[in-house]
């Protein structure tokens, strides 16, 4: 885990120890330590109800946590009410006040401070032009398209200039293409100011494509913390590699140091954790990690397949191969090169290879196939 | 890091939040608003059900005033009575208004917004009103007496005849909302199945508005059962529990029988108040967020037949109010129908003349003011502020309750808390002040809820975006959540207002010589044979409300043409 992002040699600007939060008897955090460094980017990643927005609003001081600490700036804000601590946040709804201006919402946080009104006016066009929306100052709200509503309550949010910024699903209320568009927008954004920032998303697209780190959850608990190309190419559990992006579960049994049995195939791998010979696993692949040009029966981990099925995706198609005589299948992604110069069809016999290095082994999770 | 280290956790002390300025403002605020709903409501609800166990004395006697009530039929018998007005109005009602209801909402008839409008017009008379009409039409000087073929108005068929007019845009307003929810979706799955229009209508309209029907009975019922002005004038020698707790409290001056009668009234209203929850709380979203609006489509035959019920209920409607209103005017019925305004000069025939109709506005205006500051600010302390949970239940419960006590009960209640002796807010007792809390508390429950919805229409995350910009809640209230609201904030004003303009059935055991007020002079009047000046008392009343309601309606619009900016739709 020595990517881009993690910064170990820092100290860390907001540190989480052992948080625990409970509603009665439901356990919505368990026991979660997290570092996370200046200037970072950091996404908290997983389905609904997996405690990710808790965190968030435990962290912001909005719900306590029932037990555990948290400091931020070598300053421990555990019990701080959220009105002490220092954080901007943008919700899913923006939470725009509706009869307020734009440069009255962005300025909300200012006029309280006692600011001058001149300086109020100077800091809301800077936050307006920051956020690329500096005619918008006198319309309301209502007036402005989701995507600008979501970019206002960002300048609102930075108008304290605070060190912490928070954002709560904060495009999943736009349509997919102003969504994509505000993805790099936001990041870019970060990347100028190099604001602390946490964001929470289910969708692991706007995860991979714009954190430094991704922590991905699941049931109250971290299942891994890491860049976006360790999460996906290096899931430390069968959910992750579930949760992040497509892959092919397979079931497999132990049959050497570095050799599992797949229905009936001998294949290759690296084992990061050791069942002991003789175990059951879990196999997991990419459906684009699975090889077919240039493999010949020498190639590692190589076995005859059939096409049974072909499904055209625009820029790739998605196969399903049968192994085995149909006893088991692999889902592969085929660039549409390789399946014009492979002249891959229904029906086509060939070889494929599933290459050793991508290969992720995990103890057989009960709920997976 | 994936393996459960959950029993661990347990072992770390619990972190409690320190309260900032925000908390310990709205900690205050919530206590105080116990506090008044303890002393407004359930502090004189305890006094009298204590003095329901004592005798005349003050001495505690157990149940002993509840066996004398039960063992004599005289006054038992008002129990039935009671009962049988409420079943029979509510059975009468409930139709007449799902019909009208569905022809403004399910047809293309002509002149909905006519119909409307003139459906409403009792909600802004006092129930005395259509009773004094019925006298004039039915009584025994009345007009139509011969279409009666020797029945007597006076008794249970004034009271249900007279309950029906005064309940009817109650049932209505319920029914509308219950209808104005359809999926088009259902309807055009139905079609495409072949179903029947009454097929369609049996499975599906009727099911998505059975809640609203239901709910409607209990409303009905409640009103019925609690009112007291309506039995008082035409009820004659038919007895039901509102007129027995007057007859017991100011006839006979005995407290405590009047105490047993009102516990009595209060059950079969909290009986209907909890039923009513409970049906509340089975109700399902039937149209979810992505229904599409049903437009009702022309169907002559139905149009016309719904136009012809409508234009026979709004005649009835209005017949009653211009009858009210014309006998009003006439010089000495039924001898001499010339028209005059002596009816209107109310020092002929009450000791307070006009003084007691500025009373009744300066009562109305005052319970519009702080009633609303009070509901608003309560409101918005359960709804948009954290933690204190056990307060919050509390207030919340204690909002609710009102609505399931009936106004006689809660007035005589007042008598008995606030006219004890050593009770240190005894002060107020007999002045403006006591009738302001009484309306205020009375009516509280409707107030509350629409302040309630209308917070809830608000996002959740403006608290937390104030915190996070360090702007205290005070200010976030003033600047965003009262202007937001502020629809809501004036249609409680003007609920309160035309109700303590109208009501009696609270106020009539708290008023004083200086603060006699006009509903109550209607009564008087009425009881002394000046039932003119009586109707004449009832229209100003009705002339001052639909102003007042008029005037709201002006404000409403400019507001929304002045605000349009920002409000959608």
């Amino acid at each position: 885990m020595t990517d881009t992002g993690a910064k170990a040699d820092a100290a860390p600007y907001l540190r989480i120890e052992r948080l625990t939060k409970q509603f009665g008897a439901f356990t919505a955090l368990k026991d979660i330590s997290l570092e996370i460094f200046p200037g970072e980017f950091v996404c908290f990643l997983g389905p609904s109800g997996c405690g990710k927005t808790t965190l968030l609003r435990a962290i912001a001081g909005l719900d306590i946590q029932t037990s555990g600490r948290i400091f931020q700036a070598d300053r421990e804000i555990s019990t701080l009410p959220a009105s002490h601590r220092d954080f901007g946040i943008v919700f899913q709804s923006y939470a725009l006040f509706p009869n307020l201006t734009v440069a009255a919402n962005v300025g909300y946080g200012l006029v309280s401070r006692g600011m001058p009104k001149v300086e109020i006016q100077t800091r809301v066009v800077e936050l307006l032009r920051l956020v690329g929306m500096p005619e918008s100052a006198r319309k309301y709200p209502a007036q402005l398209s989701g995507g600008q509503q979501q970019r206002v309550a960002v300048a609102r949010a930075l108008a304290l200039s605070p060190g912490l910024l928070l954002l709560d699903e904060p495009l999943s209320a736009l349509d997919a293409r102003v969504r994509a568009h505000l993805r790099s927008e936001i990041r870019h954004l970060h990347q100028r100011l190099r604001i602390t920032t946490i964001m929470v998303t289910h969708d692991q697209e706007e995860a991979l494509t714009m954190a430094d780190r991704i922590v991905v959850m699941n049931q109250g608990v971290i299942e891994q913390v890491g860049t976006p190309t360790d999460v996906y190419r290096k899931p430390k559990s069968a959910f992750v590699a579930d949760f992040v992006g497509t892959t092919n579960f397979l079931p497999a049994l132990v049959t050497g140091p570095s050799e599992v049995n797949f229905a009936g195939i001998a294949l290759a791998c690296e084992l990061d954790v050791r069942p002991g010979i003789g175990h059951d696993v879990t196999l997991a692949i990419r459906p684009e990690d699975v090889v077919v040009r240039n493999v010949a029966a020498t190639t590692p981990n190589a076995f005859p397949a059939r096409v049974a099925d072909i499904e055209f995706l625009g820029s790739f198609c998605r196969v399903e191969l049968a192994v085995n005589g149909g006893a088991s299948a692999i889902v592969a992604d085929f660039s549409i090169n390789v399946v014009r110069d492979l002249a891959i069809d229904e029906g086509k016999e060939m070889l494929v290879a599933l290459p050793p290095e991508r290969l992720r082994v995990f103890p057989r999770a009960p709920q997976l196939p | 890091m994936t393996a459960a280290a959950v029993p661990v956790a347990a072992t770390l002390p619990v972190v409690r939040r320190r309260l900032d300025r925000d908390d310990v403002t709205m900690r205050a605020g919530l206590c105080l608003l116990i506090a008044w709903m303890l002393v407004t409501l359930v502090l004189p609800l305890w006094s009298l059900l204590s003095k329901s166990f004592q005798d005349q004395t003050g001495a505690f006697v157990g149940l002993a005033n509840y066996v004398h009530y039960f063992s004599t039929p005289a006054l038992f018998e008002s129990v039935w009575n009671s009962l049988f007005v409420a079943v029979v109005s509510t059975a009468i009602v409930l139709p007449l208004a799902f019909v009208y209801a569905y022809a403004l909402q399910r047809s293309c008839m002509r002149w909905k917004g006519l119909f409307q409008a003139l459906a409403l017009i009792p909600i802004l008379a006092p129930s005395l009103l259509p009773a004094i009409s019925l006298v004039y039409l039915f009584g025994n000087q009345g007009f139509l007496k011969d279409l009666l073929f020797g029945a007597s108005i006076y008794g249970a068929l004034g009271i249900v005849i007279a309950q029906v007019f005064y309940c009817f845009p109650h049932a209505l307003m319920i029914m509308v909302a219950a209808l104005s929810m359809a999926d088009a979706r259902l309807y055009e799955a139905a079609d495409a199945l072949g179903a029947s229009k009454t097929r369609v209508f049996f499975t599906v309209t009727l099911p998505g508005a059975k809640y609203g029907v239901i709910s409607t009975g209990f409303v009905i019922f409640t009103l019925v059962i609690t009112d007291f002005g309506i039995a008082k004038v035409i009820g004659g020698r038919f007895n039901v529990l509102a007129t027995d707790i007057f007859k017991q409290v100011i006839g006979q001056q005995n407290f405590e029988m009047g105490a047993v009668v009102g516990f009595v009234l209060l059950i079969p209203a909290v009986v209907a108040f909890v039923a009513n929850r409970i049906t509340e709380r089975r109700q399902v979203a039937l149209v979810s967020a992505r229904a599409v609006p049903l437009e009702p489509k022309r169907a002559p035959r139905r149009d016309w037949l719904l136009f012809a019920f409508c234009s026979v209920v709004g005649g009835l409607i209005l017949g009653i109010l211009a009858m009210a209103a014309w006998a009003s005017f006439v010089t000495r019925w039924p001898y001499n129908l010339s028209l005059t305004l002596k009816n209107y000069a109310f020092g002929d025939f009450d000791t307070n003349g006009w003084g007691a109709y500025w009373n009744s506005v300066e009562l109305a205006t005052w319970t519009a003011v702080i009633g609303t500051f009070v509901v608003f600010l309560g409101a918005y302390l359960l709804e948009k502020t954290r933690g204190f949970a056990w307060g919050r239940g509390i207030a919340q419960l204690m909002a609710m309750l009102p609505l399931a006590v009936p106004g006689l009960v809660l007035g005589l209640a007042y008598i008995f808390f606030f006219n004890a002796r050593g009770n240190p807010l005894g002060f107020i007792y007999a002045t403006m002040i006591i009738l302001v809390v009484n309306s205020i508390t009375h009516f509280y429950t409707v107030s509350h809820l629409t302040a309630t919805t209308a917070l809830k229409q608000l996002d959740g995350e403006f608290e937390a975006v104030s915190s996070s910009l360090k702007v205290s809640l005070l200010r976030t209230m003033v600047r965003v959540t009262v202007p937001v609201c502020l629809p809501a904030v004036l249609d409680i004003s003007i609920y309160l207002f035309v109700n303590a303009m109208t009501t009696v059935s609270a106020v009539i055991f708290l008023y004083s010589t200086d603060t006699k007020l006009a509903a109550v002079t209607i009564i008087n009047m009425d009881e002394s044979g000046f039932t003119a000046a009586a109707a004449a008392m009832a229209m100003t009343i009705v002339a001052t409300s639909a102003a007042v309601k008029i005037a709201h309606v002006a404000l409403t619009q400019r507001l929304e043409r002045s605000t349009q900016a920002w409000r959608r739709r």
